[in-house]
Protein backbone atom coordinates (compact mmCIF):
# COMPACT_ATOMS: atom_id res chain seq x y z
CA UNK A 1 0.00 0.00 0.00
CA UNK A 2 1.45 3.35 -0.98
CA UNK A 3 1.23 6.47 1.13
CA UNK A 4 -1.44 8.07 -1.01
CA UNK A 5 -3.66 5.05 -0.65
CA UNK A 6 -2.93 4.77 3.07
CA UNK A 7 -4.06 8.32 3.77
CA UNK A 8 -7.10 7.82 1.62
CA UNK A 9 -8.13 4.68 3.45
CA UNK A 10 -7.89 6.46 6.74
CA UNK A 11 -10.03 9.26 5.34
CA UNK A 12 -12.61 6.72 4.13
CA UNK A 13 -12.77 4.95 7.46
CA UNK A 14 -13.39 8.25 9.25
CA UNK A 15 -15.91 9.74 6.85
CA UNK A 16 -17.74 6.71 5.48
CA UNK A 17 -20.35 6.20 8.24
CA UNK A 18 -21.38 9.86 8.23
CA UNK A 19 -21.59 10.02 4.46
CA UNK A 20 -23.66 6.85 4.27
CA UNK A 21 -26.04 8.05 6.99
CA UNK A 22 -26.46 11.40 5.25
CA UNK A 23 -27.14 9.63 1.94
CA UNK A 24 -29.68 7.38 3.64
CA UNK A 25 -31.32 10.27 5.44
CA UNK A 26 -31.46 12.11 2.12
CA UNK A 27 -32.77 9.31 -0.07
CA UNK A 28 -34.52 6.97 2.36
CA UNK A 29 -33.31 4.13 0.15
CA UNK A 30 -30.38 2.01 1.40
CA UNK A 31 -29.47 0.80 -2.07
CA UNK A 32 -29.27 4.29 -3.54
CA UNK A 33 -27.43 5.48 -0.43
CA UNK A 34 -24.79 2.75 -0.63
CA UNK A 35 -24.20 3.14 -4.38
CA UNK A 36 -23.92 6.91 -4.02
CA UNK A 37 -21.55 6.64 -1.07
CA UNK A 38 -19.23 4.18 -2.81
CA UNK A 39 -19.19 6.21 -6.01
CA UNK A 40 -18.52 9.44 -4.11
CA UNK A 41 -15.49 7.94 -2.38
CA UNK A 42 -14.24 6.50 -5.68
CA UNK A 43 -14.45 9.98 -7.20
CA UNK A 44 -12.66 11.37 -4.19
CA UNK A 45 -9.87 8.87 -4.84
CA UNK A 46 -9.38 10.19 -8.37
CA UNK A 47 -8.69 13.70 -7.05
CA UNK A 48 -7.21 12.79 -3.71
CA UNK A 49 -3.97 14.68 -4.23
CA UNK A 50 -5.95 17.94 -4.34
CA UNK A 51 -8.83 16.95 -2.10
CA UNK A 52 -6.64 15.91 0.81
CA UNK A 53 -5.69 19.55 1.24
CA UNK A 54 -9.28 20.71 1.06
CA UNK A 55 -10.58 22.06 4.32
CA UNK A 56 -13.92 20.32 3.86
CA UNK A 57 -12.89 17.13 2.09
CA UNK A 58 -15.51 15.14 4.01
CA UNK A 59 -18.13 17.70 3.05
CA UNK A 60 -17.06 17.41 -0.59
CA UNK A 61 -17.64 13.65 -0.51
CA UNK A 62 -20.97 14.10 1.24
CA UNK A 63 -22.11 16.68 -1.30
CA UNK A 64 -21.08 14.39 -4.14
CA UNK A 65 -22.93 11.48 -2.55
CA UNK A 66 -26.07 13.56 -2.09
CA UNK A 67 -25.92 14.74 -5.71
CA UNK A 68 -25.59 11.11 -6.78
CA UNK A 69 -28.58 10.26 -4.58
CA UNK A 70 -30.60 12.86 -6.48
CA UNK A 71 -29.77 11.10 -9.70
CA UNK A 72 -30.62 7.73 -8.12
CA UNK A 73 -33.98 9.06 -6.97
CA UNK A 74 -34.72 10.42 -10.44
CA UNK A 75 -33.97 7.08 -12.04
CA UNK A 76 -35.90 5.06 -9.49
CA UNK A 77 -39.47 4.13 -10.34
CA UNK A 78 -41.88 6.39 -8.43
CA UNK A 79 -42.68 4.38 -5.34
CA UNK A 80 -43.41 5.61 -1.85
CA UNK A 81 -40.11 6.07 0.03
CA UNK A 82 -39.47 3.16 2.39
CA UNK A 83 -39.20 4.11 6.04
CA UNK A 84 -35.78 2.54 6.34
CA UNK A 85 -34.45 4.82 8.99
CA UNK A 86 -37.50 4.21 11.13
CA UNK A 87 -37.13 0.45 10.86
CA UNK A 88 -33.49 0.61 11.72
CA UNK A 89 -34.19 2.46 14.93
CA UNK A 90 -35.47 0.96 18.16
CA UNK A 91 -39.17 1.29 18.92
CA UNK A 92 -39.78 4.46 20.86
CA UNK A 93 -43.10 6.24 20.75
CA UNK A 94 -41.60 9.49 21.93
CA UNK A 95 -38.88 9.50 19.32
CA UNK A 96 -39.12 12.28 16.77
CA UNK A 97 -38.85 11.12 13.17
CA UNK A 98 -36.52 13.91 12.09
CA UNK A 99 -35.18 11.88 9.19
CA UNK A 100 -38.69 11.11 7.95
CA UNK A 101 -39.65 14.77 8.20
CA UNK A 102 -36.42 15.70 6.45
CA UNK A 103 -37.40 13.68 3.40
CA UNK A 104 -40.51 15.80 2.94
CA UNK A 105 -38.28 18.79 2.16
CA UNK A 106 -37.23 19.81 -1.36
CA UNK A 107 -33.91 18.24 -2.35
CA UNK A 108 -31.76 21.39 -2.10
CA UNK A 109 -33.11 22.24 1.34
CA UNK A 110 -32.52 18.66 2.44
CA UNK A 111 -28.96 18.83 1.17
CA UNK A 112 -28.28 22.10 2.99
CA UNK A 113 -29.75 20.74 6.22
CA UNK A 114 -27.61 17.59 6.11
CA UNK A 115 -24.42 19.45 5.32
CA UNK A 116 -24.97 22.08 7.98
CA UNK A 117 -26.65 20.18 10.81
CA UNK A 118 -25.31 16.66 10.32
CA UNK A 119 -21.87 17.25 8.83
CA UNK A 120 -21.49 20.30 11.04
CA UNK A 121 -20.19 22.48 8.24
CA UNK A 122 -20.41 26.27 8.51
CA UNK A 123 -22.75 28.09 6.13
CA UNK A 124 -19.72 29.34 4.16
CA UNK A 125 -18.61 25.78 3.46
CA UNK A 126 -22.12 24.61 2.57
CA UNK A 127 -22.42 27.49 0.12
CA UNK A 128 -19.10 26.62 -1.48
CA UNK A 129 -19.90 22.94 -1.72
CA UNK A 130 -23.38 23.53 -3.09
CA UNK A 131 -21.99 26.10 -5.50
CA UNK A 132 -24.33 28.79 -4.32
CA UNK A 133 -24.31 31.89 -2.11
CA UNK A 134 -24.37 32.01 1.67
CA UNK A 135 -27.64 33.91 1.48
CA UNK A 136 -29.24 31.10 -0.49
CA UNK A 137 -28.01 28.52 2.01
CA UNK A 138 -29.42 30.57 4.88
CA UNK A 139 -32.72 30.77 3.00
CA UNK A 140 -32.69 26.98 2.53
CA UNK A 141 -32.02 26.43 6.21
CA UNK A 142 -34.62 28.94 7.30
CA UNK A 143 -37.28 27.46 5.03
CA UNK A 144 -36.36 23.95 6.12
CA UNK A 145 -36.74 24.90 9.78
CA UNK A 146 -40.05 26.54 9.02
CA UNK A 147 -41.28 23.47 7.12
CA UNK A 148 -40.15 21.14 9.89
CA UNK A 149 -41.85 23.22 12.56
CA UNK A 150 -45.16 21.42 12.38
CA UNK A 151 -43.50 18.04 12.39
CA UNK A 152 -41.31 18.28 15.47
CA UNK A 153 -41.89 18.73 19.18
CA UNK A 154 -42.35 22.31 20.35
CA UNK A 155 -39.15 22.22 22.44
CA UNK A 156 -37.18 21.13 19.38
CA UNK A 157 -38.61 23.97 17.32
CA UNK A 158 -37.54 26.36 20.03
CA UNK A 159 -33.99 25.00 19.95
CA UNK A 160 -33.83 25.26 16.18
CA UNK A 161 -34.85 28.88 15.96
CA UNK B 1 -20.74 22.83 20.32
CA UNK B 2 -22.19 21.59 17.04
CA UNK B 3 -24.76 22.85 14.55
CA UNK B 4 -26.92 19.79 15.12
CA UNK B 5 -29.93 21.46 16.66
CA UNK B 6 -32.25 19.12 14.80
CA UNK B 7 -30.96 16.04 16.58
CA UNK B 8 -30.08 14.44 13.25
CA UNK B 9 -27.03 12.67 14.60
CA UNK B 10 -28.97 11.11 17.42
CA UNK B 11 -31.67 10.16 14.94
CA UNK B 12 -29.23 8.48 12.59
CA UNK B 13 -26.92 7.09 15.26
CA UNK B 14 -28.54 3.66 15.29
CA UNK B 15 -28.73 3.23 11.54
CA UNK B 16 -26.93 0.08 10.45
CA UNK B 17 -24.02 1.11 8.22
CA UNK B 18 -22.91 -1.52 5.68
CA UNK B 19 -19.23 -2.46 6.01
CA UNK B 20 -16.80 -0.26 4.14
CA UNK B 21 -15.76 -2.07 0.95
CA UNK B 22 -12.40 -0.40 0.41
CA UNK B 23 -11.51 -2.79 -2.42
CA UNK B 24 -14.59 -1.81 -4.43
CA UNK B 25 -13.91 1.89 -3.91
CA UNK B 26 -10.29 1.59 -5.02
CA UNK B 27 -11.19 -0.58 -8.02
CA UNK B 28 -13.82 1.92 -9.14
CA UNK B 29 -11.48 4.84 -8.43
CA UNK B 30 -8.75 3.29 -10.55
CA UNK B 31 -11.20 2.61 -13.36
CA UNK B 32 -12.28 6.25 -13.30
CA UNK B 33 -8.67 7.41 -13.33
CA UNK B 34 -7.76 5.18 -16.23
CA UNK B 35 -10.80 6.19 -18.22
CA UNK B 36 -10.09 9.84 -17.69
CA UNK B 37 -6.59 9.40 -19.03
CA UNK B 38 -7.71 7.32 -21.98
CA UNK B 39 -10.33 9.89 -22.88
CA UNK B 40 -7.77 12.65 -22.57
CA UNK B 41 -5.39 10.72 -24.76
CA UNK B 42 -8.11 9.93 -27.25
CA UNK B 43 -9.72 13.31 -27.51
CA UNK B 44 -6.55 15.34 -27.63
CA UNK B 45 -4.67 13.11 -30.03
CA UNK B 46 -5.26 12.68 -33.70
CA UNK B 47 -7.69 9.94 -34.55
CA UNK B 48 -5.75 7.15 -36.08
CA UNK B 49 -6.49 5.47 -39.34
CA UNK B 50 -8.38 2.27 -39.52
CA UNK B 51 -6.57 -0.55 -37.77
CA UNK B 52 -8.01 -3.88 -36.84
CA UNK B 53 -6.02 -5.10 -33.90
CA UNK B 54 -6.23 -8.17 -31.75
CA UNK B 55 -6.40 -10.73 -34.54
CA UNK B 56 -10.11 -10.45 -35.06
CA UNK B 57 -10.21 -11.41 -38.69
CA UNK B 58 -13.98 -11.34 -38.83
CA UNK B 59 -13.89 -7.58 -38.48
CA UNK B 60 -12.57 -7.35 -42.01
CA UNK B 61 -15.74 -8.84 -43.34
CA UNK B 62 -17.81 -5.92 -42.12
CA UNK B 63 -15.27 -3.13 -42.40
CA UNK B 64 -15.36 -0.89 -45.37
CA UNK B 65 -12.72 1.65 -46.20
CA UNK B 66 -13.69 5.23 -45.48
CA UNK B 67 -14.76 7.08 -48.60
CA UNK B 68 -16.00 10.15 -46.87
CA UNK B 69 -15.20 13.20 -48.96
CA UNK B 70 -13.82 16.31 -47.33
CA UNK B 71 -16.44 19.01 -47.46
CA UNK B 72 -15.77 22.63 -48.16
CA UNK B 73 -15.84 24.76 -45.03
CA UNK B 74 -19.23 26.28 -44.37
CA UNK B 75 -21.24 23.55 -45.99
CA UNK B 76 -23.81 22.17 -43.59
CA UNK B 77 -22.58 18.72 -42.69
CA UNK B 78 -25.88 17.30 -41.43
CA UNK B 79 -24.82 13.92 -42.72
CA UNK B 80 -21.12 14.42 -41.99
CA UNK B 81 -19.28 11.47 -40.47
CA UNK B 82 -18.99 11.25 -36.77
CA UNK B 83 -16.92 8.99 -34.57
CA UNK B 84 -17.97 7.29 -31.40
CA UNK B 85 -15.76 5.63 -28.83
CA UNK B 86 -17.31 2.61 -27.19
CA UNK B 87 -15.51 1.63 -24.00
CA UNK B 88 -15.86 -2.00 -23.02
CA UNK B 89 -15.96 -3.60 -19.63
CA UNK B 90 -13.08 -5.87 -18.72
CA UNK B 91 -13.18 -9.60 -19.31
CA UNK B 92 -14.33 -9.67 -22.91
CA UNK B 93 -13.77 -13.04 -24.58
CA UNK B 94 -12.74 -13.23 -28.28
CA UNK B 95 -16.13 -14.68 -29.19
CA UNK B 96 -17.64 -11.60 -27.57
CA UNK B 97 -15.91 -9.48 -30.19
CA UNK B 98 -17.58 -11.48 -32.94
CA UNK B 99 -20.91 -10.75 -31.38
CA UNK B 100 -20.15 -7.03 -31.43
CA UNK B 101 -19.35 -7.21 -35.11
CA UNK B 102 -22.66 -8.91 -35.77
CA UNK B 103 -24.45 -6.33 -33.68
CA UNK B 104 -22.79 -3.43 -35.49
CA UNK B 105 -24.05 -4.84 -38.77
CA UNK B 106 -27.49 -5.29 -37.26
CA UNK B 107 -27.60 -1.75 -35.87
CA UNK B 108 -26.63 -0.27 -39.23
CA UNK B 109 -25.25 3.15 -40.05
CA UNK B 110 -21.73 2.16 -39.01
CA UNK B 111 -19.44 2.51 -42.01
CA UNK B 112 -16.29 1.25 -40.40
CA UNK B 113 -14.77 0.63 -37.05
CA UNK B 114 -11.58 -0.05 -35.26
CA UNK B 115 -11.08 -2.31 -32.29
CA UNK B 116 -8.41 -1.19 -29.85
CA UNK B 117 -7.41 -3.95 -27.48
CA UNK B 118 -6.34 -3.28 -23.91
CA UNK B 119 -2.72 -3.76 -24.93
CA UNK B 120 -3.03 -1.43 -27.88
CA UNK B 121 -4.85 1.13 -25.72
CA UNK B 122 -1.93 1.05 -23.34
CA UNK B 123 0.60 1.45 -26.16
CA UNK B 124 -1.24 4.49 -27.50
CA UNK B 125 -1.60 5.94 -24.06
CA UNK B 126 2.11 5.52 -23.46
CA UNK B 127 2.88 7.13 -26.79
CA UNK B 128 0.55 10.02 -26.09
CA UNK B 129 2.17 10.66 -22.71
CA UNK B 130 5.70 9.85 -23.74
CA UNK B 131 7.03 12.85 -21.83
CA UNK B 132 5.05 12.08 -18.67
CA UNK B 133 6.12 8.59 -17.65
CA UNK B 134 4.57 9.02 -14.20
CA UNK B 135 1.20 8.47 -15.91
CA UNK B 136 2.02 5.01 -17.17
CA UNK B 137 5.23 3.59 -15.67
CA UNK B 138 3.43 1.93 -12.76
CA UNK B 139 0.42 0.83 -14.75
CA UNK B 140 0.08 -2.82 -15.77
CA UNK B 141 -0.22 -3.27 -19.53
CA UNK B 142 -3.83 -4.37 -19.24
CA UNK B 143 -4.84 -1.41 -17.08
CA UNK B 144 -6.81 0.46 -19.73
CA UNK B 145 -10.15 -0.60 -21.11
CA UNK B 146 -10.49 -1.95 -24.63
CA UNK B 147 -12.64 0.13 -26.95
CA UNK B 148 -14.08 0.43 -30.39
CA UNK B 149 -13.88 3.56 -32.49
CA UNK B 150 -16.88 3.60 -34.78
CA UNK B 151 -17.48 5.86 -37.69
CA UNK B 152 -21.07 6.64 -38.60
CA UNK B 153 -22.11 7.68 -42.06
CA UNK B 154 -24.85 10.00 -40.89
CA UNK B 155 -24.73 12.37 -37.97
CA UNK B 156 -28.52 12.40 -37.92
CA UNK B 157 -28.47 8.74 -36.99
CA UNK B 158 -26.22 9.20 -33.99
CA UNK B 159 -28.79 9.20 -31.18
CA UNK B 160 -30.32 5.97 -32.39
CA UNK B 161 -26.94 4.27 -32.77
CA UNK B 162 -25.76 5.40 -29.34
CA UNK B 163 -28.94 4.15 -27.69
CA UNK B 164 -28.48 0.75 -29.33
CA UNK B 165 -24.79 0.59 -28.44
CA UNK B 166 -25.45 1.44 -24.81
CA UNK B 167 -27.82 -1.50 -24.59
CA UNK B 168 -25.20 -4.01 -25.75
CA UNK B 169 -23.90 -6.25 -22.97
CA UNK B 170 -20.32 -5.50 -22.00
CA UNK B 171 -20.46 -1.87 -23.12
CA UNK B 172 -19.34 0.43 -20.35
CA UNK B 173 -19.74 3.89 -21.88
CA UNK B 174 -20.19 5.51 -25.26
CA UNK B 175 -18.49 8.82 -25.94
CA UNK B 176 -18.99 11.09 -28.87
CA UNK B 177 -15.80 11.89 -30.71
CA UNK B 178 -16.26 14.20 -33.67
CA UNK B 179 -13.57 14.14 -36.29
CA UNK B 180 -15.13 16.04 -39.13
CA UNK B 181 -13.23 19.25 -39.77
CA UNK B 182 -16.48 20.76 -40.99
CA UNK B 183 -18.27 20.41 -37.72
CA UNK B 184 -19.30 23.77 -36.33
CA UNK B 185 -16.44 24.02 -33.90
CA UNK B 186 -17.50 27.37 -32.52
CA UNK B 187 -20.78 25.84 -31.44
CA UNK B 188 -19.09 22.79 -30.07
CA UNK B 189 -16.76 24.90 -27.98
CA UNK B 190 -19.45 27.27 -26.80
CA UNK B 191 -21.67 24.56 -25.41
CA UNK B 192 -20.37 22.00 -23.05
CA UNK B 193 -21.98 18.76 -22.09
CA UNK B 194 -23.69 19.50 -18.79
CA UNK B 195 -25.85 16.40 -18.49
CA UNK B 196 -25.06 12.95 -19.70
CA UNK B 197 -27.50 10.31 -18.67
CA UNK B 198 -28.48 7.09 -20.28
CA UNK B 199 -30.84 8.53 -22.85
CA UNK B 200 -30.28 12.25 -22.47
CA UNK B 201 -27.40 14.53 -23.35
CA UNK B 202 -27.78 18.22 -22.73
CA UNK B 203 -25.38 20.92 -23.90
CA UNK B 204 -25.35 24.46 -22.57
CA UNK B 205 -22.85 27.28 -22.18
CA UNK B 206 -20.56 26.93 -19.19
CA UNK B 207 -21.02 29.37 -16.36
CA UNK B 208 -19.85 32.80 -17.39
CA UNK B 209 -19.94 31.87 -21.07
CA UNK B 210 -22.38 33.56 -23.35
CA UNK B 211 -25.43 32.20 -25.08
CA UNK B 212 -26.31 32.81 -28.65
CA UNK B 213 -24.35 30.38 -30.80
CA UNK B 214 -26.77 28.94 -33.29
CA UNK B 215 -27.35 25.19 -33.16
CA UNK B 216 -26.70 24.66 -36.84
CA UNK B 217 -27.73 21.01 -36.82
CA UNK B 218 -31.05 21.52 -35.04
CA UNK B 219 -33.76 19.10 -36.06
CA UNK B 220 -37.44 19.70 -36.67
CA UNK B 221 -39.51 19.58 -33.48
CA UNK B 222 -43.11 18.57 -32.90
CA UNK B 223 -45.41 18.83 -29.92
CA UNK B 224 -44.43 15.31 -28.85
CA UNK B 225 -40.85 16.52 -28.34
CA UNK B 226 -41.78 19.12 -25.76
CA UNK B 227 -41.75 16.88 -22.66
CA UNK B 228 -38.22 15.82 -23.59
CA UNK B 229 -37.15 19.45 -24.09
CA UNK B 230 -38.54 20.23 -20.64
CA UNK B 231 -36.65 17.28 -19.16
CA UNK B 232 -33.46 18.62 -20.72
CA UNK B 233 -33.93 21.99 -19.03
CA UNK B 234 -34.89 20.43 -15.69
CA UNK B 235 -31.84 18.18 -15.75
CA UNK B 236 -29.56 21.11 -16.54
CA UNK B 237 -31.30 23.59 -14.24
CA UNK B 238 -28.45 23.86 -11.76
CA UNK B 239 -26.00 24.56 -14.57
CA UNK B 240 -28.05 27.22 -16.31
CA UNK B 241 -29.52 29.07 -13.34
CA UNK B 242 -26.39 30.92 -12.25
CA UNK B 243 -26.48 29.76 -8.65
CA UNK B 244 -30.16 30.57 -8.08
CA UNK B 245 -32.17 28.27 -5.85
CA UNK B 246 -33.63 25.65 -8.18
CA UNK B 247 -35.53 23.77 -5.49
CA UNK B 248 -39.07 22.81 -6.57
CA UNK B 249 -38.35 24.05 -10.11
CA UNK B 250 -40.93 23.23 -12.75
CA UNK B 251 -41.29 23.93 -16.46
CA UNK B 252 -43.77 24.63 -19.21
CA UNK B 253 -43.08 24.83 -22.89
CA UNK B 254 -44.32 25.79 -26.33
CA UNK B 255 -42.93 25.35 -29.80
CA UNK B 256 -41.36 28.57 -30.97
CA UNK B 257 -43.24 28.25 -34.25
CA UNK B 258 -46.59 28.10 -32.43
CA UNK B 259 -46.01 31.12 -30.29
CA UNK B 260 -47.30 34.52 -31.29
CA UNK B 261 -44.01 36.29 -31.73
CA UNK B 262 -43.36 39.82 -30.69
CA UNK B 263 -40.78 41.55 -32.89
CA UNK B 264 -37.95 41.29 -30.36
CA UNK B 265 -38.37 37.54 -30.21
CA UNK B 266 -38.17 37.15 -33.97
CA UNK B 267 -35.16 39.43 -34.03
CA UNK B 268 -33.49 37.57 -31.21
CA UNK B 269 -33.89 34.18 -32.77
CA UNK B 270 -32.88 35.23 -36.24
CA UNK B 271 -30.28 37.88 -35.50
CA UNK B 272 -27.33 35.61 -36.08
CA UNK B 273 -29.09 32.38 -36.92
CA UNK B 274 -31.15 31.10 -39.77
CA UNK B 275 -34.81 32.25 -39.48
CA UNK B 276 -35.82 28.65 -40.05
CA UNK B 277 -34.51 27.92 -36.56
CA UNK B 278 -37.88 29.15 -35.30
CA UNK B 279 -39.32 25.88 -36.56
CA UNK B 280 -36.67 23.91 -34.75
CA UNK B 281 -36.74 25.55 -31.34
CA UNK B 282 -38.78 24.90 -28.22
CA UNK B 283 -39.28 27.66 -25.67
CA UNK B 284 -39.05 26.11 -22.24
CA UNK B 285 -39.84 28.32 -19.27
CA UNK B 286 -38.15 27.31 -16.05
CA UNK B 287 -39.98 28.54 -12.96
CA UNK B 288 -38.02 28.85 -9.74
CA UNK B 289 -40.57 29.20 -6.93
CA UNK B 290 -37.86 29.47 -4.29
CA UNK B 291 -36.53 32.66 -5.87
CA UNK B 292 -38.39 35.68 -4.54
CA UNK B 293 -37.35 38.09 -7.27
CA UNK B 294 -40.03 38.36 -9.96
CA UNK B 295 -37.50 39.03 -12.69
CA UNK B 296 -35.26 36.13 -11.70
CA UNK B 297 -37.99 33.66 -10.72
CA UNK B 298 -38.54 32.46 -14.29
CA UNK B 299 -36.56 32.35 -17.49
CA UNK B 300 -37.40 31.08 -20.95
CA UNK B 301 -34.73 29.02 -22.66
CA UNK B 302 -34.35 28.33 -26.35
CA UNK B 303 -33.91 24.60 -26.72
CA UNK B 304 -33.15 22.63 -29.85
CA UNK B 305 -32.35 19.03 -30.54
CA UNK B 306 -29.20 18.19 -32.43
CA UNK B 307 -28.03 14.70 -33.26
CA UNK B 308 -25.58 14.87 -30.35
CA UNK B 309 -28.31 15.82 -27.85
CA UNK B 310 -30.37 18.76 -26.63
CA UNK B 311 -28.79 22.20 -26.83
CA UNK B 312 -29.92 25.06 -24.59
CA UNK B 313 -28.70 27.90 -26.72
CA UNK B 314 -30.31 31.11 -25.61
CA UNK B 315 -32.28 32.63 -22.77
CA UNK B 316 -35.03 35.20 -22.85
Amino acid sequence: MDRRQGNFEEFCRTEYPGVFKAALGFSGDPEIALDATQEAFARAFTRWSRLRRHEWAGGWVMTTALNLCKRGLRQRPPIPPPQVVDQALPEDEDRIDVAGALRTLPLRQRQAVLLHYLADLPVTAVAELMNTSEGTVKTHLSRARHALKGKLRPEEVGEMS
Amino acid sequence: MTNDKLGLRAELEHVAVPPLDMGAILRRGNTLLRRRRVIAAFTSGAIVSLVVAGGVAVLDAVNQPSETPVRPAGETPAEAPVSLTVFLKDGLAPQGLRRYVEKFAEIGGITNFEFVSKREAFARFKQRYEGQPEYWENLPQDALPAYFILRLSDRGDMSRVIARLEDLPGVDEVHIGVESPNFDEATADAYRLVVQERSMRVFAPGRGQRYGWCPTHAQQLGGMDLPEAEDAVLLAKDEISAGLDTGDAYTDSVLASDRPRPPDFARMISKDCSPSLVERTALVTLHLPQVDSASMGAATYFVSREPRGWVIWNVW
